[in-house]
């Protein structure tokens, strides 16, 4: 049996991933190593705390003995003891123990094997007896004294294991984050630059072979560096250039003959003639100068800094509320939830308002500069926002970062359309949106847990810091892609896509369709969770754990949801159960109010947007038939796209005005309501009109 | 810049970030333990301190008050070497902060442990403030307990870990972007090798006019599509062929009834 041949090129990408994982995989796993190891030090740092505890409590009970009361005979001691364990979270057990070792009172869980090491401490009358790992628990003894000389009893104190258990528990999940998200950035780096350097290149190579394979030799291929692969483009060009060469001196040869007389010159003439007809009828020569064959490209290529671009953005989702307050005096007559919900808001309306004009700069300037002025903006914004010290700073600078981001999602969106062709762009906008998805859950784990141990403020300027990270592997790895269409070619304006708004579907599907689903996000995922399980007294770093269940879903479920809704043509359909998905989701937390109805809440959001947000999209070219042909596919979506855009400016405003009347858990159900309401009159709205207007033609007929 | 190295580069810039939020995480967690054991001992010593000045401040007169409080004080400031100082500083109820003649705008719970920490502590103390119950006479207020504890322990500790990370992870760095240069030159040879040969493949066709002949087995994606091409390549011989030819002939017209007489 024959063996299926393997690309060279993509044996080098997955083996250079499989290292790059190991050394990654290594080094966390050393620094982590070397971070347990080093935390066991402090072990001796923990054994002085339980000496200086057990002290505490050993003069106490010395003051009681010397009232002249017997240490078998000593009363309350046992609510001292639970008092002390009450107040010293890391103790776990206390026991008094007589001169003989035997117990007398006792509090807590007894470690197994305590007794015997009682028992070894009373001969050595409880003096210099060193702590010792018992069971689970790290055990001490102190000499209770009668008088400041007489050994009375001791005092046996069994600690928790809590500086290696619990806080190991914690590192493992925070190094284990560490390694998907790093697994999830190679995998995004690794494309873009073999894509870029290499697989580009091999595409092009192979599309020039095809082309040279057929007789056609009016194209050469583009400089290359000086490498193995560039020598091997020169060869090709060397070939064509070759047979052009042979062509132009047979043209030369052709004039000489052309002005010859007599019968041989004629003869020539004739033969020359019919070789070059026949010639020419298979093989294609340059004429003059060879133009160059446009270099192959794939959409992967351009997915990095979209990642990248997410992830910073998503840095302060866990945190950005709370820093809000942080930031903001209380102001007569607004409410203080409407001023934490009004910068979310406005980083929607600048989205609204900046995606067109960066829409239409797409069309007119290469992608590199439109990239790199995002990537610059972003890292602006940030740091302004890390600095603002008033609240009017905070708006200002969150600005810059929404224009930022609404530069790099529409200079995407464009490369898509300039890539695929028209009836497959939308799709593939809908499932190359899936890497915001994964670029903005990675970011809500990393700002969580950069929040919880520095400040929040330092969440944005790490962001900034990775943003220019972004902006340096533009510069560096990513190819200049020339404007869509030249600027003579008029792109439709505002009053163009204003005539979209005439379509009744396509509004329904903007008004109960798009802008629920972005109301609910921002509303939501981004205004109330934070608030909310800041409120539980839920730390940033587990808000950012509990956050990234809602784009793991979404990230999953997309494909999956999308696939059985395009197989079975029940678009409409999971429009309508992921809203019913949302709002049950949502209706959990009417009943429960913790940590649990939150997650539950945050995957029931994440399941309804993952059924409804795509085959919604999906819908429109089928909605908007008309307009698809006359304004084209671009505009249609970037409009639908903007228009979106509004559900998250509302979001914010109303959870502000819900959590003020209703709190919390309240306020998230009655917008599950919403989306459900919203969705039950699109789907009642397509059932009556259809979703086409070939509908209306067939109900007329 | 060579696919190898922009590679093996792209690799290490993610290997770096992941080896710098390591060492971010054990550093803060680190530093996290010994600051809470630190505030663990500090706050032993003010509950002791506490129940002195309670046990203590029934039995005392009023007289008395001010030196057997600050008895108490140096004797808990004595029992644990990192503090530094012990000051009672305010009446929690009528906030006398103002008169103390120090500044506690600053202070802030950040939800480790009961004190409240003073962000504007110097270089060399971490200031906290702990709510005392003391009895005055026949009823319980509060006061504000001013706790300033040594940094010397924290500091060493803290940058001993520091210069150990700092050293750790450069080190990784280093053996992980040499392994990852070696690893993707390794890699990357094979590839190499194909276009190199292709290549010189090429450049012979076009000097001798023949096609290079290949081992069929074991052949990889980018070789079978190369080879593909050699074998339409006679389509390139027999355009130069006729070219050659035509040109032959044309050179001999040029030479004209004389020169062919010759």
């Amino acid at each position: 049996m024959k063996r299926k041949p393997k690309s060279l090129i993509q044996q080098f990408q997955f083996r250079l991933f499989v290292l790059g994982l190991l050394l990654i995989c290594a080094s966390v796993a050393a620094i982590a190593f070397d971070g347990v190891h080093q935390r066991d030090k402090l072990v001796f740092e923990a054994d002085r705390n339980i000496e200086f505890i057990g002290k505490s409590l050993v003069r106490d009970i010395e003051r009681a003995l010397d009232y002249g009361i017997p240490i078998t005979q000593l009363a309350g001691v046992n609510p001292f003891m639970e008092d002390a364990l009450r107040s010293y979270p890391r103790i776990k057990y206390l026991s008094l123990l007589s001169s003989n070792g035997h117990r007398l009172f006792s509090t807590g869980p007894e470690p197994v094997g305590s007794e015997a090491f009682a028992q070894e401490a009373a001969y050595k009358h409880f003096r210099d007896v060193l702590p010792t790992d018992v069971e689970g628990q790290r055990v001490a003894v102190l000499p209770v004294l009668l008088g400041g000389e007489t050994v009375a009893g001791g005092l046996l104190i069994g600690s928790g294991i809590g500086l290696r258990g619990s806080a190991s528990a914690g590192s493992f999940l925070a190094f284990t984050t560490v390694l998907i998200i790093s697994l999830f950035t190679l995998v995004e780096v690794l494309v873009l630059v073999v894509g870029t350097r290499l697989v580009n290149s091999v595409r092009t190579c192979q599309k020039m072979m095809g082309t040279i394979s057929v007789g056609d030799f009016r194209q050469r291929l583009g400089p290359q560096p000086q490498s193995q692969m560039g020598e091997f483009v020169r060869a090709l060009n060397a070939v064509v250039d070759r047979v052009n060469e042979h062509y132009k001196k047979m043209q030369i040869q052709v004039d000489l003959v052309k002005d010859g007389a007599g019968d041989e010159a004629q003869i020539l003439r004739k033969r020359l003639g019919a070789h070059i007809s026949q010639l020419l009828n298979r093989v294609h020569f340059a004429e003059a100068e060879n133009s160059i064959m446009p270099r192959e490209r794939a959409l992967s290529d351009f997915r990095a800094p979209l990642f990248l671009f997410a992830f910073v953005e998503a840095m302060s989702a866990p945190i950005f509320p709370q820093f809000v307050i942080t930031r903001s005096d209380p102001i007569v007559g607004i409410d203080v939830y409407l001023l934490i919900g009004l910068p979310v808001s406005l980083f929607f309306l600048c989205l609204f308002v900046a995606t067109p004009v960066a829409a239409y700069l797409s069309n007119r300037v290469r992608q590199k500069p439109i990239l790199l002025a995002g990537a610059l903006g972003a890292a602006v914004g940030f740091i302004g926002v890390s600095f603002s010290d008033l609240y009017i700073d905070l708006l200002i600078w969150r600005c810059i970062s929404a224009i930022s981001y609404a530069f790099v999602i529409t200079s995407f969106q464009s490369t898509i359309e300039r890539m695929c062709s028209s009836d497959y762009w939308i799709k593939t906008l809908a499932f190359s949106l899936i890497v915001t998805v994964i670029g903005a859950g990675c970011g809500v784990v990393v700002g969580g847990m950069i929040a919880e141990r520095l400040a929040y403020s330092d969440v944005f300027l790490v962001a900034a810091g990775v943003a220019l990270i972004g902006g340096l592997t533009i510069t560096l790895f990513m190819e200049n892609l020339a404007p869509r269409s030249h600027p003579d070619v008029p792109v439709p304006g505002l009053w163009s896509r204003l005539r979209l708004l005439g379509n009744v579907r396509f509004l329904a599907a903007v008004a109960f369709g798009a802008l629920p689903a972005k109301f609910v996000l921002s509303g939501v995922l981004l205004f109330i969770v934070p608030l909310f399980l800041s409120d539980l007294g839920v730390t940033p770093a587990v808000i950012g754990i509990i956050m990234v269940f809602y784009f793991a879903v979404v990230a999953a479920g997309t494909p999956l949801f999308h696939w059985l809704a395009d197989k079975a043509s029940l678009s409409m359909m999971a429009v309508f159960v992921g809203a019913l998905v949302t709002c049950s989701g949502f209706l959990v937390l009417y009943q429960w109010h913790d940590v649990t109805a939150i997650l539950i809440a945050i995957c029931g959001l994440g399941v309804g947007h993952a059924m409804s947000v795509a085959p919604l999209l999906s819908l429109i070219p089928e909605v908007c038939e008309k307009e698809m042909e006359t304004l084209g596919p671009s505009t249609v979506i970037t409009t639908y796209r903007t228009l979106e855009n509004m559900g998250g400016i509302a979001g914010p405003l109303a959870a502000a005005a819900l959590v003020n009347h209703f709190g919390f858990p309240h306020a998230i159900a009655v917008m599950g309501l919403i989306v459900l309401g919203s969705a039950l009159l699109l789907s009642f709205l397509f059932m009556v009109i259809g979703t086409s207007r070939s509908s209306d033609t067939t109900t007329l007929a | 810049m060579k696919p190898e190295l922009a590679s093996s580069l792209a690799t290490s810039m993610v290997l770096a970030c992941a080896i710098g939020f390591s060492a971010f995480l054990s550093y803060s967690n680190y530093h996290t333990d010994l600051e809470d054991l630190i505030r663990e001992r500090v706050e032993v010593s003010v509950d002791d301190l506490e129940r002195a000045l309670r046990r203590d401040g029934f039995r005392i007169q009023r007289a008395q008050m001010a030196d057997q409080t600050q008895r108490i004080l140096d004797r808990a400031t004595a029992d644990n070497p990192d503090i530094l100082a012990l000051t009672l500083v305010a009446d929690e109820m009528t906030d006398e902060t103002s008169n103390s003649g120090a500044d506690h705008s600053s202070a802030h719970s950040d939800g480790r442990g009961r004190g409240t920490w003073l962000s504007n502590s110097d270089d060399t103390n971490f200031t906290f403030l702990y709510k005392v119950s003391l009895p005055n006479q026949l009823k319980t207020t509060g006061k504000l307990l001013r706790v300033e504890v040594s940094r010397t322990n924290y500091d060493r500790k803290s940058q001993s870990m520091f210069g150990r990370l700092l050293l750790l992870s450069s080190g990784l760095f280093a053996i992980g972007f040499l392994l990852s240069w070696v690893g993707a030159s390794l890699f990357y040879r094979p590839a190499r090798t194909c276009f190199e040969k292709m290549a010189t493949d090429i450049h012979l066709l076009l000097a001798t006019g023949k096609v290079q002949d290949h081992d069929p087995t074991n052949v990889s994606v980018e070789e079978e599509q190369f080879f593909e091409f050699q074998r339409n390549t006679k389509l390139i011989s027999d355009v130069l062929q006729e070219a050659e030819k035509l040109n032959e002939a044309g050179h001999a017209s040029d030479a004209g009834p004389g020169h062919r007489g010759t």
